[in-house]
C-alpha cells in the first residue's frame, strides 16, 4: 500500500516534452487511471513512475519518499504491460515466481504465493504451459498473477486489456474491478480507452499532449469537464459542439447560432451579449420534439443508428451533425423533421479561445 | 512464399487452361535442366573429391579418368594417418576451434548485448558497431605483417594460442554483428519486466535475454566455428611444424609431396566433413550469418 | 465545479534533489560487458593496423640480421606504386573481383529463381548447392588442382566434347581463367541463399495482381522481381566483391600467383613480399593502399546495407 505524488515532473526527449510539468498526488489505496490519446504522455508518466524511463525535472514520490533516481527493480513495484511481456522459455509456474526468485525467497514459500494467486485468477490447471501455448485472455491473466504474486505497495498496469478482443475485453474489466477491490492496493492505469477509465477508475487523470487536463472521479469530470478537450474525450458518441453567440431573447439570455437558438443555463450573469461560445451538448440530453414547425432549433434527421439498447440518430445543426440518443424503440426515421431541446442546466458552456468551460 | 515462378506465363485470358500447355511443359524443362546442371557442378566434384581418396594410384592417375574402379582401397587415409601425425593436427583444429570460438561468442555476446540495449554516452553504440563492421571487412593481409612481428617477438610463434589469439580477434567482430541482431529481437517490454521484477543488467542478460536468443547463439558459435576451421593465411603464417592446422598440412602436400592424390583427398575429406556436418545444422541462420545480417530469412 | 477535481500542483515539503541517472546502477555491468571485447579488438585489430602504417614508413628487411627499422617517409610507397608486380597485383585483383563477381550474381539469379518454386526434393537440392561455400578453401583448391590437371577430369570432359585440351596452369590467361572459375564455383551458391531468401521475403500481392493484369513470365521478372531484388542484388554483389579481392586460400594452393604474375593477387603480393622477400616496409605500404581502397568500399557498403534493409523486403 502506498501512495504517490510527483511534483513538477517533466520529460523531454531530445526537444520534444512528451510530460510536461506533472504534479499529482495519488491516495494510498486508490485506483488512479491515465487516460488519454496515444501520445499524450501517460505511458510516459507510467515509466518513470515505474524507474523505466527517466526523469528530466521534478520529483517522484511514493509513500513520501524520493524514488527518482531508484533503479525499477529496487521499488517494489508490479506492472502488468500491453504485451503482457510474459518470458516465453519459462513455463508459467515459473513465470509467477520469477521476481520472487529473483529476490531470493525460498522456494516453498514461492510455490505457496504461486498457488494462491494461481486460484484467485483461475489459471491453476495451467502453470506447467508456456506462455505460447495460452490464449490471449489466459495470457492476461497470467500477466496479472505475476504481479499479484508479489504482494507489491503499488500496481501498474499499461493497457493491459487493449490486447484482448472485444467481448473478453469487458469482461476483464469487471474481473479487474473486484479484484483490486478485494486487494485495496494502490493501482495506477493507464488506457486509451474512455470506458475503461470511466468503469474502473477512482479517479481519473486525463492527459493531452504532455498536459493533465483535468483530474477528478468518473462523474465529476463527465458532469463538468474543464475544457473541450475532456469533454470529449469522455461519452460515446461524444459530445456534439456548436459555436453560438450570447443573444437576448424573450425570457433571458440564449444561444444563437446557425439554425438555432437555445435558453442559456444559469447563473446567467457571467454572460455579455454579443460573446461568442462553444456551447457542449451530450447525446443523452437532448429532448427531441417531433413538432419542427415554428421550433428554435429545426432540423430533420439524417441517419438512425440501432444499438441495441438505445437508438443514435443524427441529425445536422450549427454546421455539425449532432449526435442525439433516444429509447431503442424509437420510430425516428431519415428525413423526419425534428425540433432539439436541451435543458439550460444540461448544457456546456466553453470559451471558444482557450477551450476552458465557462461553467465553473 | 511469392516466388515468380508461381505466376504462370500464360496470358490472362488463356490461363483457364491447365498449365500442361506447351509453354508451361518447356519453362519446367529449362528449370530442372538448370537445377540438374547445377546439380551436376557441385556433385560431380565432391564426388571426385571423395573417390579419388579411395583409389589406388592407378587409378586416379588414369587417362582417360576411370569414375568407378574395381579395387576401392582405404590404403590412402591409412597411410595418411600413419606417416603423419595427423592426430596432432587433427587436434589442434579442434583445440584453436573451439576455443576461439568459446571464447569470441563469450566476449561477442556480452558486448552486443551492450550495444543493443544499452544507451552509451557519446553515440558509442553507432560508432562502436561500425569499427566492428569495419574490422569484419579490412583484408587480414594488412595486419599479417605486423601480426607475425608481435607474435613472434612474444615467442609465440607455431603455438596453438597464436591461432587461438588471431582467430577471437577475426570472430569477435562477426559475433557482436550477429548478435546484436538477434538481441534486438528480443522484445524490450521483457526486458522492462525483467526490471521490474528485481533483475539487474546481468540477471536481465543471463535470465531472459541468453535463453529466449540460444538457438541464435548456438548457429553464430557454429558459423564462427566453421571460420576458424577453415581459416589458412594466419595458420600458414604462424605455425611452423607444432601447432599447423588441417588447412596447413593440406596446403603442405601441394609443395613437397608431388601427386600424392589419394592422401590429398583423403585429408580433404577429413578437413571437410565436419564443416558440412555443422554447416547443415545452422542452414536456416546461413544467409543471415553470411551477410552478417544484411538479409534475415 | 467541485473543487477536488482540480488537484493539481499539490504543495510538497520534500527537497527536490539533483536527479540521479536512473541506469546508474546498470553502468558498471555495461561497461563490464563491452570493455573484454573492446580492449581486445583494439589490441587485435587498432594496434596492428597502425603498427603496420609505421612500418610503411620504413625500410627494414627482416632477413638481414640486426638491422632496425629506417625512416624513409613515402619511400616505400613510391617504391610499392613503382613496382610493376604490385600493379599487376592490383589490376588482376580488380579483374578477378569483377568478373568473378558479375558471373556469381547472374549464375546465382538464375538459380535462385529455378530452386524458388517449393517443391518435392528442392529443399534437398538447396542443401547440395550450398556444398562449395561451406568446403575448407584449401580443400576446394587441392580438389580443383586436381580436376584442372592436365590429363585430369575437365580437360576429358572438354575432350569428350570435342574441345581441345587446356594447359590450365602453364597459359597465363587460361590460369587466369581458371582461378576464376574456382571462384564462381565457391561462391556463387552464396548469392545463391541470398537471393533465395530475398525471394521468399518478396510480397506475394504484387506478383497475384501481375498474374490477374495478364503478365508475362518475362515481365513479371523485368517488371516486378529484378526492381524488388535490386536492393538486395546491390548489398550482395558488394559483399561478394569485398571478399573477392581479399581471395588468397585458392590462389596458394591452385597457382600460387603464377604463371609468371598472371595471377598474383593483392593478398598474395603482400605475403609474398612480407614474408618470402622479408620487405616489411613495402609490405606494409602495399597493406595501407589495400586498406584505402577496402574502407572506402566498406563505407559504401554500410551505406547500401543500411538502404536495403529499408527499401527491401528482407
Amino acid at each position: 500500500m502506498a501512495s504517490v505524488e510527483f511534483v513538477h515532473v517533466s520529460k523531454r526527449y531530445g526537444r520534444v516534452e512528451a510530460v510536461s510539468d506533472l504534479s499529482l498526488r495519488i491516495a494510498d489505496g486508490e485506483f488512479m487511471t491515465l487516460v488519454g490519446p496515444s501520445g499524450c504522455g501517460k505511458s510516459t508518466t507510467l515509466n518513470m513512475l515505474a524507474g523505466l524511463d527517466e526523469v528530466s525535472a521534478g520529483e517522484i514520490l511514493i509513500d513520501d519518499e524520493a524514488v527518482t533516481g531508484m533503479p525499477a527493480s529496487e521499488r517494489d513495484i508490479a506492472m502488468v504491460f500491453q504485451s503482457y511481456a510474459l518470458y516465453p522459455h519459462m513455463s508459467v509456474r515459473d513465470n509467477l515466481g520469477f521476481a520472487l526468485k529473483v529476490h531470493g525467497e525460498a522456494k516453498a514459500a514461492i510455490a505457496a504465493k504461486v498457488d494462491r494467486a494461481a486460484a484467485m485468477l483461475g489459471i491453476a490447471d495451467l502453470l506447467d504451459r508456456k506462455p505460447r501455448q495460452l490464449s490471449g485472455g489466459q495470457r492476461q491473466r497470467v500477466a496479472l498473477g505475476r504481479a499479484l504474486v508479489r504482494e507489491p505497495r503499488l500496481f501498474l498496469l499499461d493497457e493491459p486489456l487493449s490486447n484482448l478482443d472485444a467481448k473478453l475485453r469487458v469482461q476483464m474489466r469487471a474481473e479487474l474491478r473486484l479484484l483490486f477491490d478485494r486487494l485495496e492496493t494502490t493501482v495506477v492505469f493507464v488506457t486509451h480507452d474512455q470506458a475503461e477509465a470511466m468503469t474502473l477508475s477512482d479517479r481519473v487523470a486525463i492527459f493531452d499532449r504532455g498536459v493533465v487536463q483535468q483530474v477528478g472521479t468518473p462523474m465529476e469530470l463527465y458532469d463538468a469537464p474543464a475544457n473541450t478537450f475532456v469533454a470529449g474525450f469522455l461519452g460515446s458518441p461524444p459530445m456534439t459542439f456548436l459555436e453560438a453567440t450570447v443573444a437576448d431573447g424573450a425570457a433571458g439570455p440564449m444561444l444563437a447560432g446557425e439554425g438555432f437558438a437555445l435558453a442559456a443555463p444559469a447563473p446567467r450573469d457571467r454572460l455579455r451579449r454579443g460573446q461568442p461560445v462553444v456551447v457542449g451538448i451530450r447525446p443523452e440530453d437532448i429532448e427531441v420534439s417531433r413538432d419542427a414547425a415554428g421550433h428554435p432549433a429545426a432540423t430533420a434527421i439524417s441517419l438512425v443508428e440501432p444499438m441495441g439498447s438505445t437508438t443514435i440518430v443524427y441529425a445536422p445543426l450549427g454546421g455539425k451533425l449532432i449526435a442525439i440518443e433516444t429509447d431503442k424503440g424509437t420510430d425516428l426515421a431519415p428525413g423526419d423533421p425534428i425540433g432539439i431541446g436541451v435543458p439550460p442546466d444540461r448544457l456546456h458552456l466553453f470559451d471558444p479561445e482557450t477551450g476552458r468551460s465557462l461553467s465553473a | 512464399m511469392a516466388a515468380v515462378s508461381s505466376v504462370p506465363a500464360r496470358p490472362a485470358a488463356r490461363s483457364r487452361r491447365r498449365p500442361s500447355s506447351v509453354s508451361a511443359v518447356s519453362w519446367g524443362l529449362l528449370r530442372w535442366g538448370t537445377i540438374a546442371l547445377a546439380l551436376l557442378a557441385v556433385l560431380v566434384p565432391f564426388f571426385w573429391l571423395v573417390s579419388t581418396s579411395f583409389k589406388r594410384e592407378v587409378d586416379y592417375l588414369a587417362d582417360p579418368p576411370r569414375f568407378l574402379v574395381e579395387n576401392w582401397t582405404l590404403a590412402g587415409y591409412e597411410t595418411l594417418f600413419s606417416r603423419n601425425d595427423l592426430g596432432h593436427f587433427f587436434l589442434n583444429s579442434v583445440v584453436v576451434t573451439l576455443a576461439s570460438t568459446a571464447l569470441a561468442v563469450t566476449l561477442g555476446s556480452l558486448a552486443a548485448y551492450t550495444l543493443a540495449r544499452a544507451r552509451l554516452p557519446f553515440k558509442l553504440n553507432g560508432a562502436l558497431a561500425f569499427w566492428m563492421l569495419l574490422t569484419r571487412m579490412y583484408p587480414a593481409i594488412a595486419t599479417a605483417i605486423p601480426y607475425f612481428l608481435i607474435i613472434r617477438d612474444l615467442q609465440l610463434l607455431d603455438t596453438r594460442w597464436a591461432l587461438i589469439v588471431t582467430y577471437t580477434a577475426f570472430n569477435l567482430p562477426f559475433v557482436v554483428w550477429l548478435m546484436i541482431g538477434f538481441f534486438e529481437e528480443v522484445p524490450a517490454e521483457l526486458e522492462r519486466a525483467a526490471m521490474i521484477d528485481g533483475c539487474g543488467a546481468w540477471q536481465r542478460f543471463t535470465r531472459i535475454v541468453l535463453p529466449i536468443s540460444g538457438p541464435a547463439l548456438v548457429a553464430t558459435a557454429i558459423l564462427s566455428a566453421i571460420l576458424a576451421w577453415n581459416e589458412f593465411l594466419f595458420a600458414v603464417m604462424l605455425t611452423r611444424t607444432e601447432a599447423k592446422t588441417l588447412p596447413v598440412v593440406m596446403a603442405g602436400f601441394i609443395t613437397d609431396k608431388g601427386m600424392l592424390w589419394d592422401q590429398m583427398t583423403a585429408l580433404g575429406v577429413v578437413t571437410v566433413l565436419p564443416v558440412l556436418l555443422f554447416a547443415l545444422a545452422v542452414q536456416r541462420y546461413l544467409v543471415r550469418g553470411l551477410t552478417l545480417g544484411a538479409v534475415k530469412e | 465545479m467541485a473543487t477536488s477535481t482540480t488537484t493539481l500542483a499539490a504543495p510538497t515539503t520534500a527537497p527536490v534533489v539533483r536527479r540521479r541517472r536512473r541506469r546508474l546502477r546498470d553502468a558498471p555491468t555495461f561497461a563490464l560487458f563491452l570493455l573484454p571485447a573492446v580492449a581486445f579488438l583494439a589490441l587485435t585489430s587498432v594496434y596492428p593496423l597502425l603498427y603496420t602504417l609505421r612500418l610503411s614508413f620504413h625500410e627494414w628487411f627482416l632477413n638481414r640480421p640486426g638491422t632496425a627499422p629506417a625512416w624513409v617517409g613515402l619511400g616505400s610507397y613510391q617504391a610499392t606504386i613503382g613496382d610493376q608486380v604490385f600493379r599487376t597485383s592490383a589490376l588482376n585483383t580488380v579483374v578477378f573481383a569483377t568478373g568473378t563477381v558479375a558471373a556469381e550474381l547472374l549464375l546465382g539469379l538464375a538459380l535462385a529463381l529455378a530452386v524458388s518454386r517449393e517443391g518435392a526434393g528442392i529443399r534437398v537440392v538447396r542443401s547440395v548447392l550450398l556444398v562449395p561455400m561451406i568446403m575448407t578453401p584449401v580443400v576446394v583448391g587441392v580438389l580443383w588442382r586436381i580436376l584442372l590437371f592436365d590429363d585430369g577430369l575437365i580437360n576429358y570432359l572438354l575432350q569428350a566434347v570435342g574441345l581441345p585440351r587446356i594447359l590450365w596452369f602453364v597459359d597465363p590467361r587460361w590460369a587466369f581463367l581458371g582461378v576464376m572459375l574456382v571462384d564462381v564455383w565457391q561462391w556463387t551458391p552464396f548469392v545463391l541463399i541470398v537471393l533465395t531468401a530475398a525471394i521468399a521475403a518478396l510480397p506475394s500481392e504484387p506478383f497475384r495482381a501481375a498474374q490477374i493484369d495478364g503478365a508475362s513470365r518475362w515481365q513479371v521478372f523485368r517488371y516486378l522481381t529484378l526492381p524488388m531484388l535490386a536492393p538486395v542484388l546491390l548489398v550482395t554483389g558488394l559483399l561478394r566483391f569485398m571478399d573477392a579481392i581479399k581471395v588468397f586460400d585458392t590462389i596458394y594452393v591452385l597457382t600460387n600467383g603464377g604463371p609468371g604474375y598472371a595471377t598474383e593477387m593483392l593478398s598474395s603480393y603482400i605475403y609474398k613480399q612480407g614474408l618470402r622477400y622479408f620487405n616489411v616496409g613495402g609490405a606494409a605500404a602495399a597493406s595501407w593502399l589495400f586498406l584505402a581502397v577496402v574502407v572506402a568500399l566498406s563505407v559504401v557498403i554500410v551505406k547500401a546495407r543500411a538502404r536495403a534493409s529499408r527499401t527491401a523486403a528482407v
